[in-house]
């Protein structure tokens, strides 16, 4: 067979938290976020190594499973996947099974099972650096006779034995070359067979491990305090205090570097041409209202910095465990965290992730409020608010009131998904709390390397975002809001006489009552695209407004302070905290649910929760005098 | 009509045919294929369920 035309496919496999993703991260360079918790890797992956042979290697990251006997959606991935039951996805010609080399008496017995469906299958021993750290000491040449497949240590996250174990898995899919079982006969381990291949596992590691990883007595004695109920909650919400803050304080000047970069582009631009429809489209529609999103990339970047970090660590699996007492008494299941906490980022990976529960109502409850909690593309809005509304002024020490502002719309979003939680727990979603059975991973020095590769595909996916979708978003925006042109001899700036002014007119009754004018009423529409473009069609309105109007020009900032009260920008703040304004969620949510009746149900809830708060939030702020 | 304000209506023309474009490949190809197949064209059916099998909303957040 010619190495040219040879495309060995490998499935990397094993227990959550072994570091497979890590693995995958190293052979393939891959941009893949590297989890620290169970269940982070719920879809499929897939990876291509171009090797200087000429091979070319397919490697395919199912997600972490204990056993083949799935209980969850994410396991019967990996399990459908080996037995070739995946619809368009061929079987591997090889499995790269992955263990932690610290707990071998938990990772062994899924390698037992995998050997037994048939294929040549390799095994990496993975993070022995730490292994050998504790002690341990493994025969490697035992334990690959034991077992009766290639056994090759590796530390997956400083790529040690990495190129090896790939050349070895060539190798081994060399000697079977389409050769993969064609049909694989599996049925459900009986209470006999499992009890088997425990025995036969401890028989392995009596002969292969002469020392065990001693316990980490420093690790155990940090969770005595990072796992307690009070002095473990008082360190989660300190760690995400310090979080809010450095996102304003740290942000502050990179994002004054872009605004100052685009306002001189825009200065460029504007004089560079004569005034007329192209110079409009192109300064106030594209520069000023693309601009005004692109500023937030340094906010979006730290914001993910922490949770990278905070996942990387093992601290987020830890905040999970604390948090499991308050899911706990809203009814939802432990599990429910990961995808909660994953939709701080997104909703849309949020519900997906909602796989791993195995119950359908608590599945179904997780996905309901995962859209409560504060996306990513909410920090935007949040910012141009607080920037505009809140002073920056000290609270106590280096605490600044915008950085705690920040932190209570964040408390917000998750004690409304909380709150509606425990709702629906109680009314539609009814069912027992099942017990949470969570791994906690042993504390590790952060991989920067992973840190950079998920910083790097947040900056690709949010500038990439700006330049297609805000950008056509704006560009037809733009259109809407100068066409058609003013009569002769009006009184009013142009943009009222446009469709976009005559629709923004038409809806503002109905949002009147919560402080919203026109105006905001045409940033929302465009908003349900992307949130973010909620504020390059108000940078567009104000700019498009302001050609004739001195109150409406300037700085997206302070055209704000001058035209909005305050009781507006807090009925806007609990809008968008509460508001369902994205169509990507409802369209992930039919996907994932099957049926229109839920994403309809989510968009209705979500929209009358938001407008009956934002109508208390205004009214209230204007009897304290703020309206 | 102006040389710039061609230009500018070119740009919004095409502007809106990516955004058109985009929803028709994420919301409506995959329901107008199984339309298609209810009615048994099955051809019509797979070609549009291909064209939507390019784009989809994928776990970072992004819809292409």
């Amino acid at each position: 067979m010619s190495d040219i035309h040879f495309s060995p496919r490998l499935a990397l496999a094993g227990n959550p938290n072994c570091g497979k993703t890590a693995l995958f991260n190293s052979l393939t360079g891959g941009r893949q976020k590297v989890g620290n918790y169970p269940g982070v890797t719920v879809e499929k992956k897939e990876g291509i190594i171009l090797r200087d042979d000429g091979v070319v290697v397919r490697i395919l990251d199912l997600p972490g499973t204990y056993s083949l006997d799935a209980k969850t959606p994410d396991e019967m991935i990996a399990r459908d996947v080996l037995m070739g039951k995946v619809e368009g996805e061929d079987r591997p010609d090889v499995i790269l099974a992955v263990a932690d080399a610290n707990s071998l008496e938990r990772n062994l017995g899924l390698v037992l099972e995998m050997k037994a469906l048939g294929y040549p299958i390799v095994l990496a021993l993975n993070m022995m650096d730490l292994a050998h750290e504790r002690g341990a000491e493994i025969d490697l040449t035992v334990l690959s006779s034991e077992l009766g497949i290639p056994v090759f240590p590796t530390v997956a996250i400083k790529k040690e034995g990495v190129a090896t174990l790939l050349t070895q898995a060539i190798e081994a899919a060399k000697g079977n070359p389409g050769q993969n079982p064609v049909s694989i006969e599996w049925h459900p381990p009986t209470i006999k067979e499992v009890q088997d291949r425990f025995k036969r596992v401890d028989e392995i590691l009596l002969a292969s491990v002469k020392k065990s990883a001693r316990p980490l007595i420093w690790s155990e004695k940090l969770d005595r305090i990072v796992l307690h109920p009070v002095w473990g909650s008082v360190i989660l919400v300190t760690v995400l205090a310090v979080v809010f803050q450095a996102i304003f304080i740290w942000a502050t000047a990179p994002a004054d570097l872009i605004k100052d970069g685009i306002e001189a582009l825009g200065n460029f631009v504007g004089s560079a041409m004569g005034p007329g429809p192209l110079n409009s489209l192109l300064v106030d529609g594209v520069i000023k209202g693309v601009g005004s999103v692109l500023v937030f990339l340094p906010q979006i970047l730290l914001l993910f910095f922490f949770l990278l970090l905070l996942e990387d660590t093992g601290y987020m699996a830890r905040a999970a465990f604390l948090m499991d007492r308050v899911m706990g008494k809203v009814g939802l299941h432990g599990r429910a965290f990961i995808p909660l906490l994953s939709s701080f980022a997104c909703a849309i990976p949020g519900i997906m992730a909602t796989r791993t529960i195995e119950n359908k109502r608590d599945r179904l409850t997780t996905i309901l409020v995962a859209p409560l909690m504060t996306c990513s593309a909410r920090l935007p809005v949040y910012s141009l608010l607080i920037a505009a509304f809140i002073p920056n002024s000290s609270v106590w020490g280096p605490i600044r009131l915008q950085g705690l502002v920040m932190l209570l719309l964040y408390f917000g979003g998750a004690a409304a998904a909380l709150g509606m939680a425990w709702i629906f727990k109680r009314t539609l979603l009814k069912g027992a709390k099942p017990p949470l059975m969570l791994e906690l991973p042993t504390y590790k020095i952060p991989s920067w390397r992973s840190i950079l590769y998920g910083l790097r595909e947040r900056a690709w996916i949010f500038i990439r975002r700006a330049g297609t979708v805000i950008l056509a978003i704006t560009i037809i925006l733009w259109f809407v809001a100068s066409y058609p042109k003013a009569p002769e001899g009006a009184s009013e700036p142009p943009i009222h006489y446009s469709y976009a002014g005559r629709v923004g007119h038409a809806i503002e009754p109905v949002l009147k009552p919560l402080g919203f004018d026109w105006r905001i009423g045409i940033a929302f529409i465009p908003g349900f695209a992307a949130r973010e473009v909620m504020i390059s069609a108000l940078a567009t309105v104000y700019s498009i407004e302001g050609k004739d109007d001195e109150a409406t020009a300037g700085a997206l900032t302070d055209v704000l302070k001058s035209q909005w009260s305050v009781a507006t920008a807090l009925s806007l703040m609990v809008w968008y905290i509460l508001a369902c304004q994205c169509l990507s969620t409802l369209a992930v949510t039919r996907r994932e649910t099957n049926s229109w009746r839920w994403p309809a149900f989510m968009l209705a809830y979500m929209t009358v929760l938001a407008y009956g708060a934002s109508f208390i939030t205004y009214s209230v702020a204007r009897m304290m005098g703020l309206g | 009509m102006s040389f710039q304000e061609g230009i500018a209506l070119l740009i919004v023309g095409v502007a809106a045919g990516f955004i058109f474009r985009k929803f028709y490949l994420q919301y409506l190809a995959l329901p107008l294929s199984n339309f298609f197949l209810r009615k048994g064209k099955v051809a019509l059916a797979m070609r549009v369920r291909a064209s939507a099998k390019k784009s989809g909303c994928s776990d970072d957040c992004s819809c292409d």
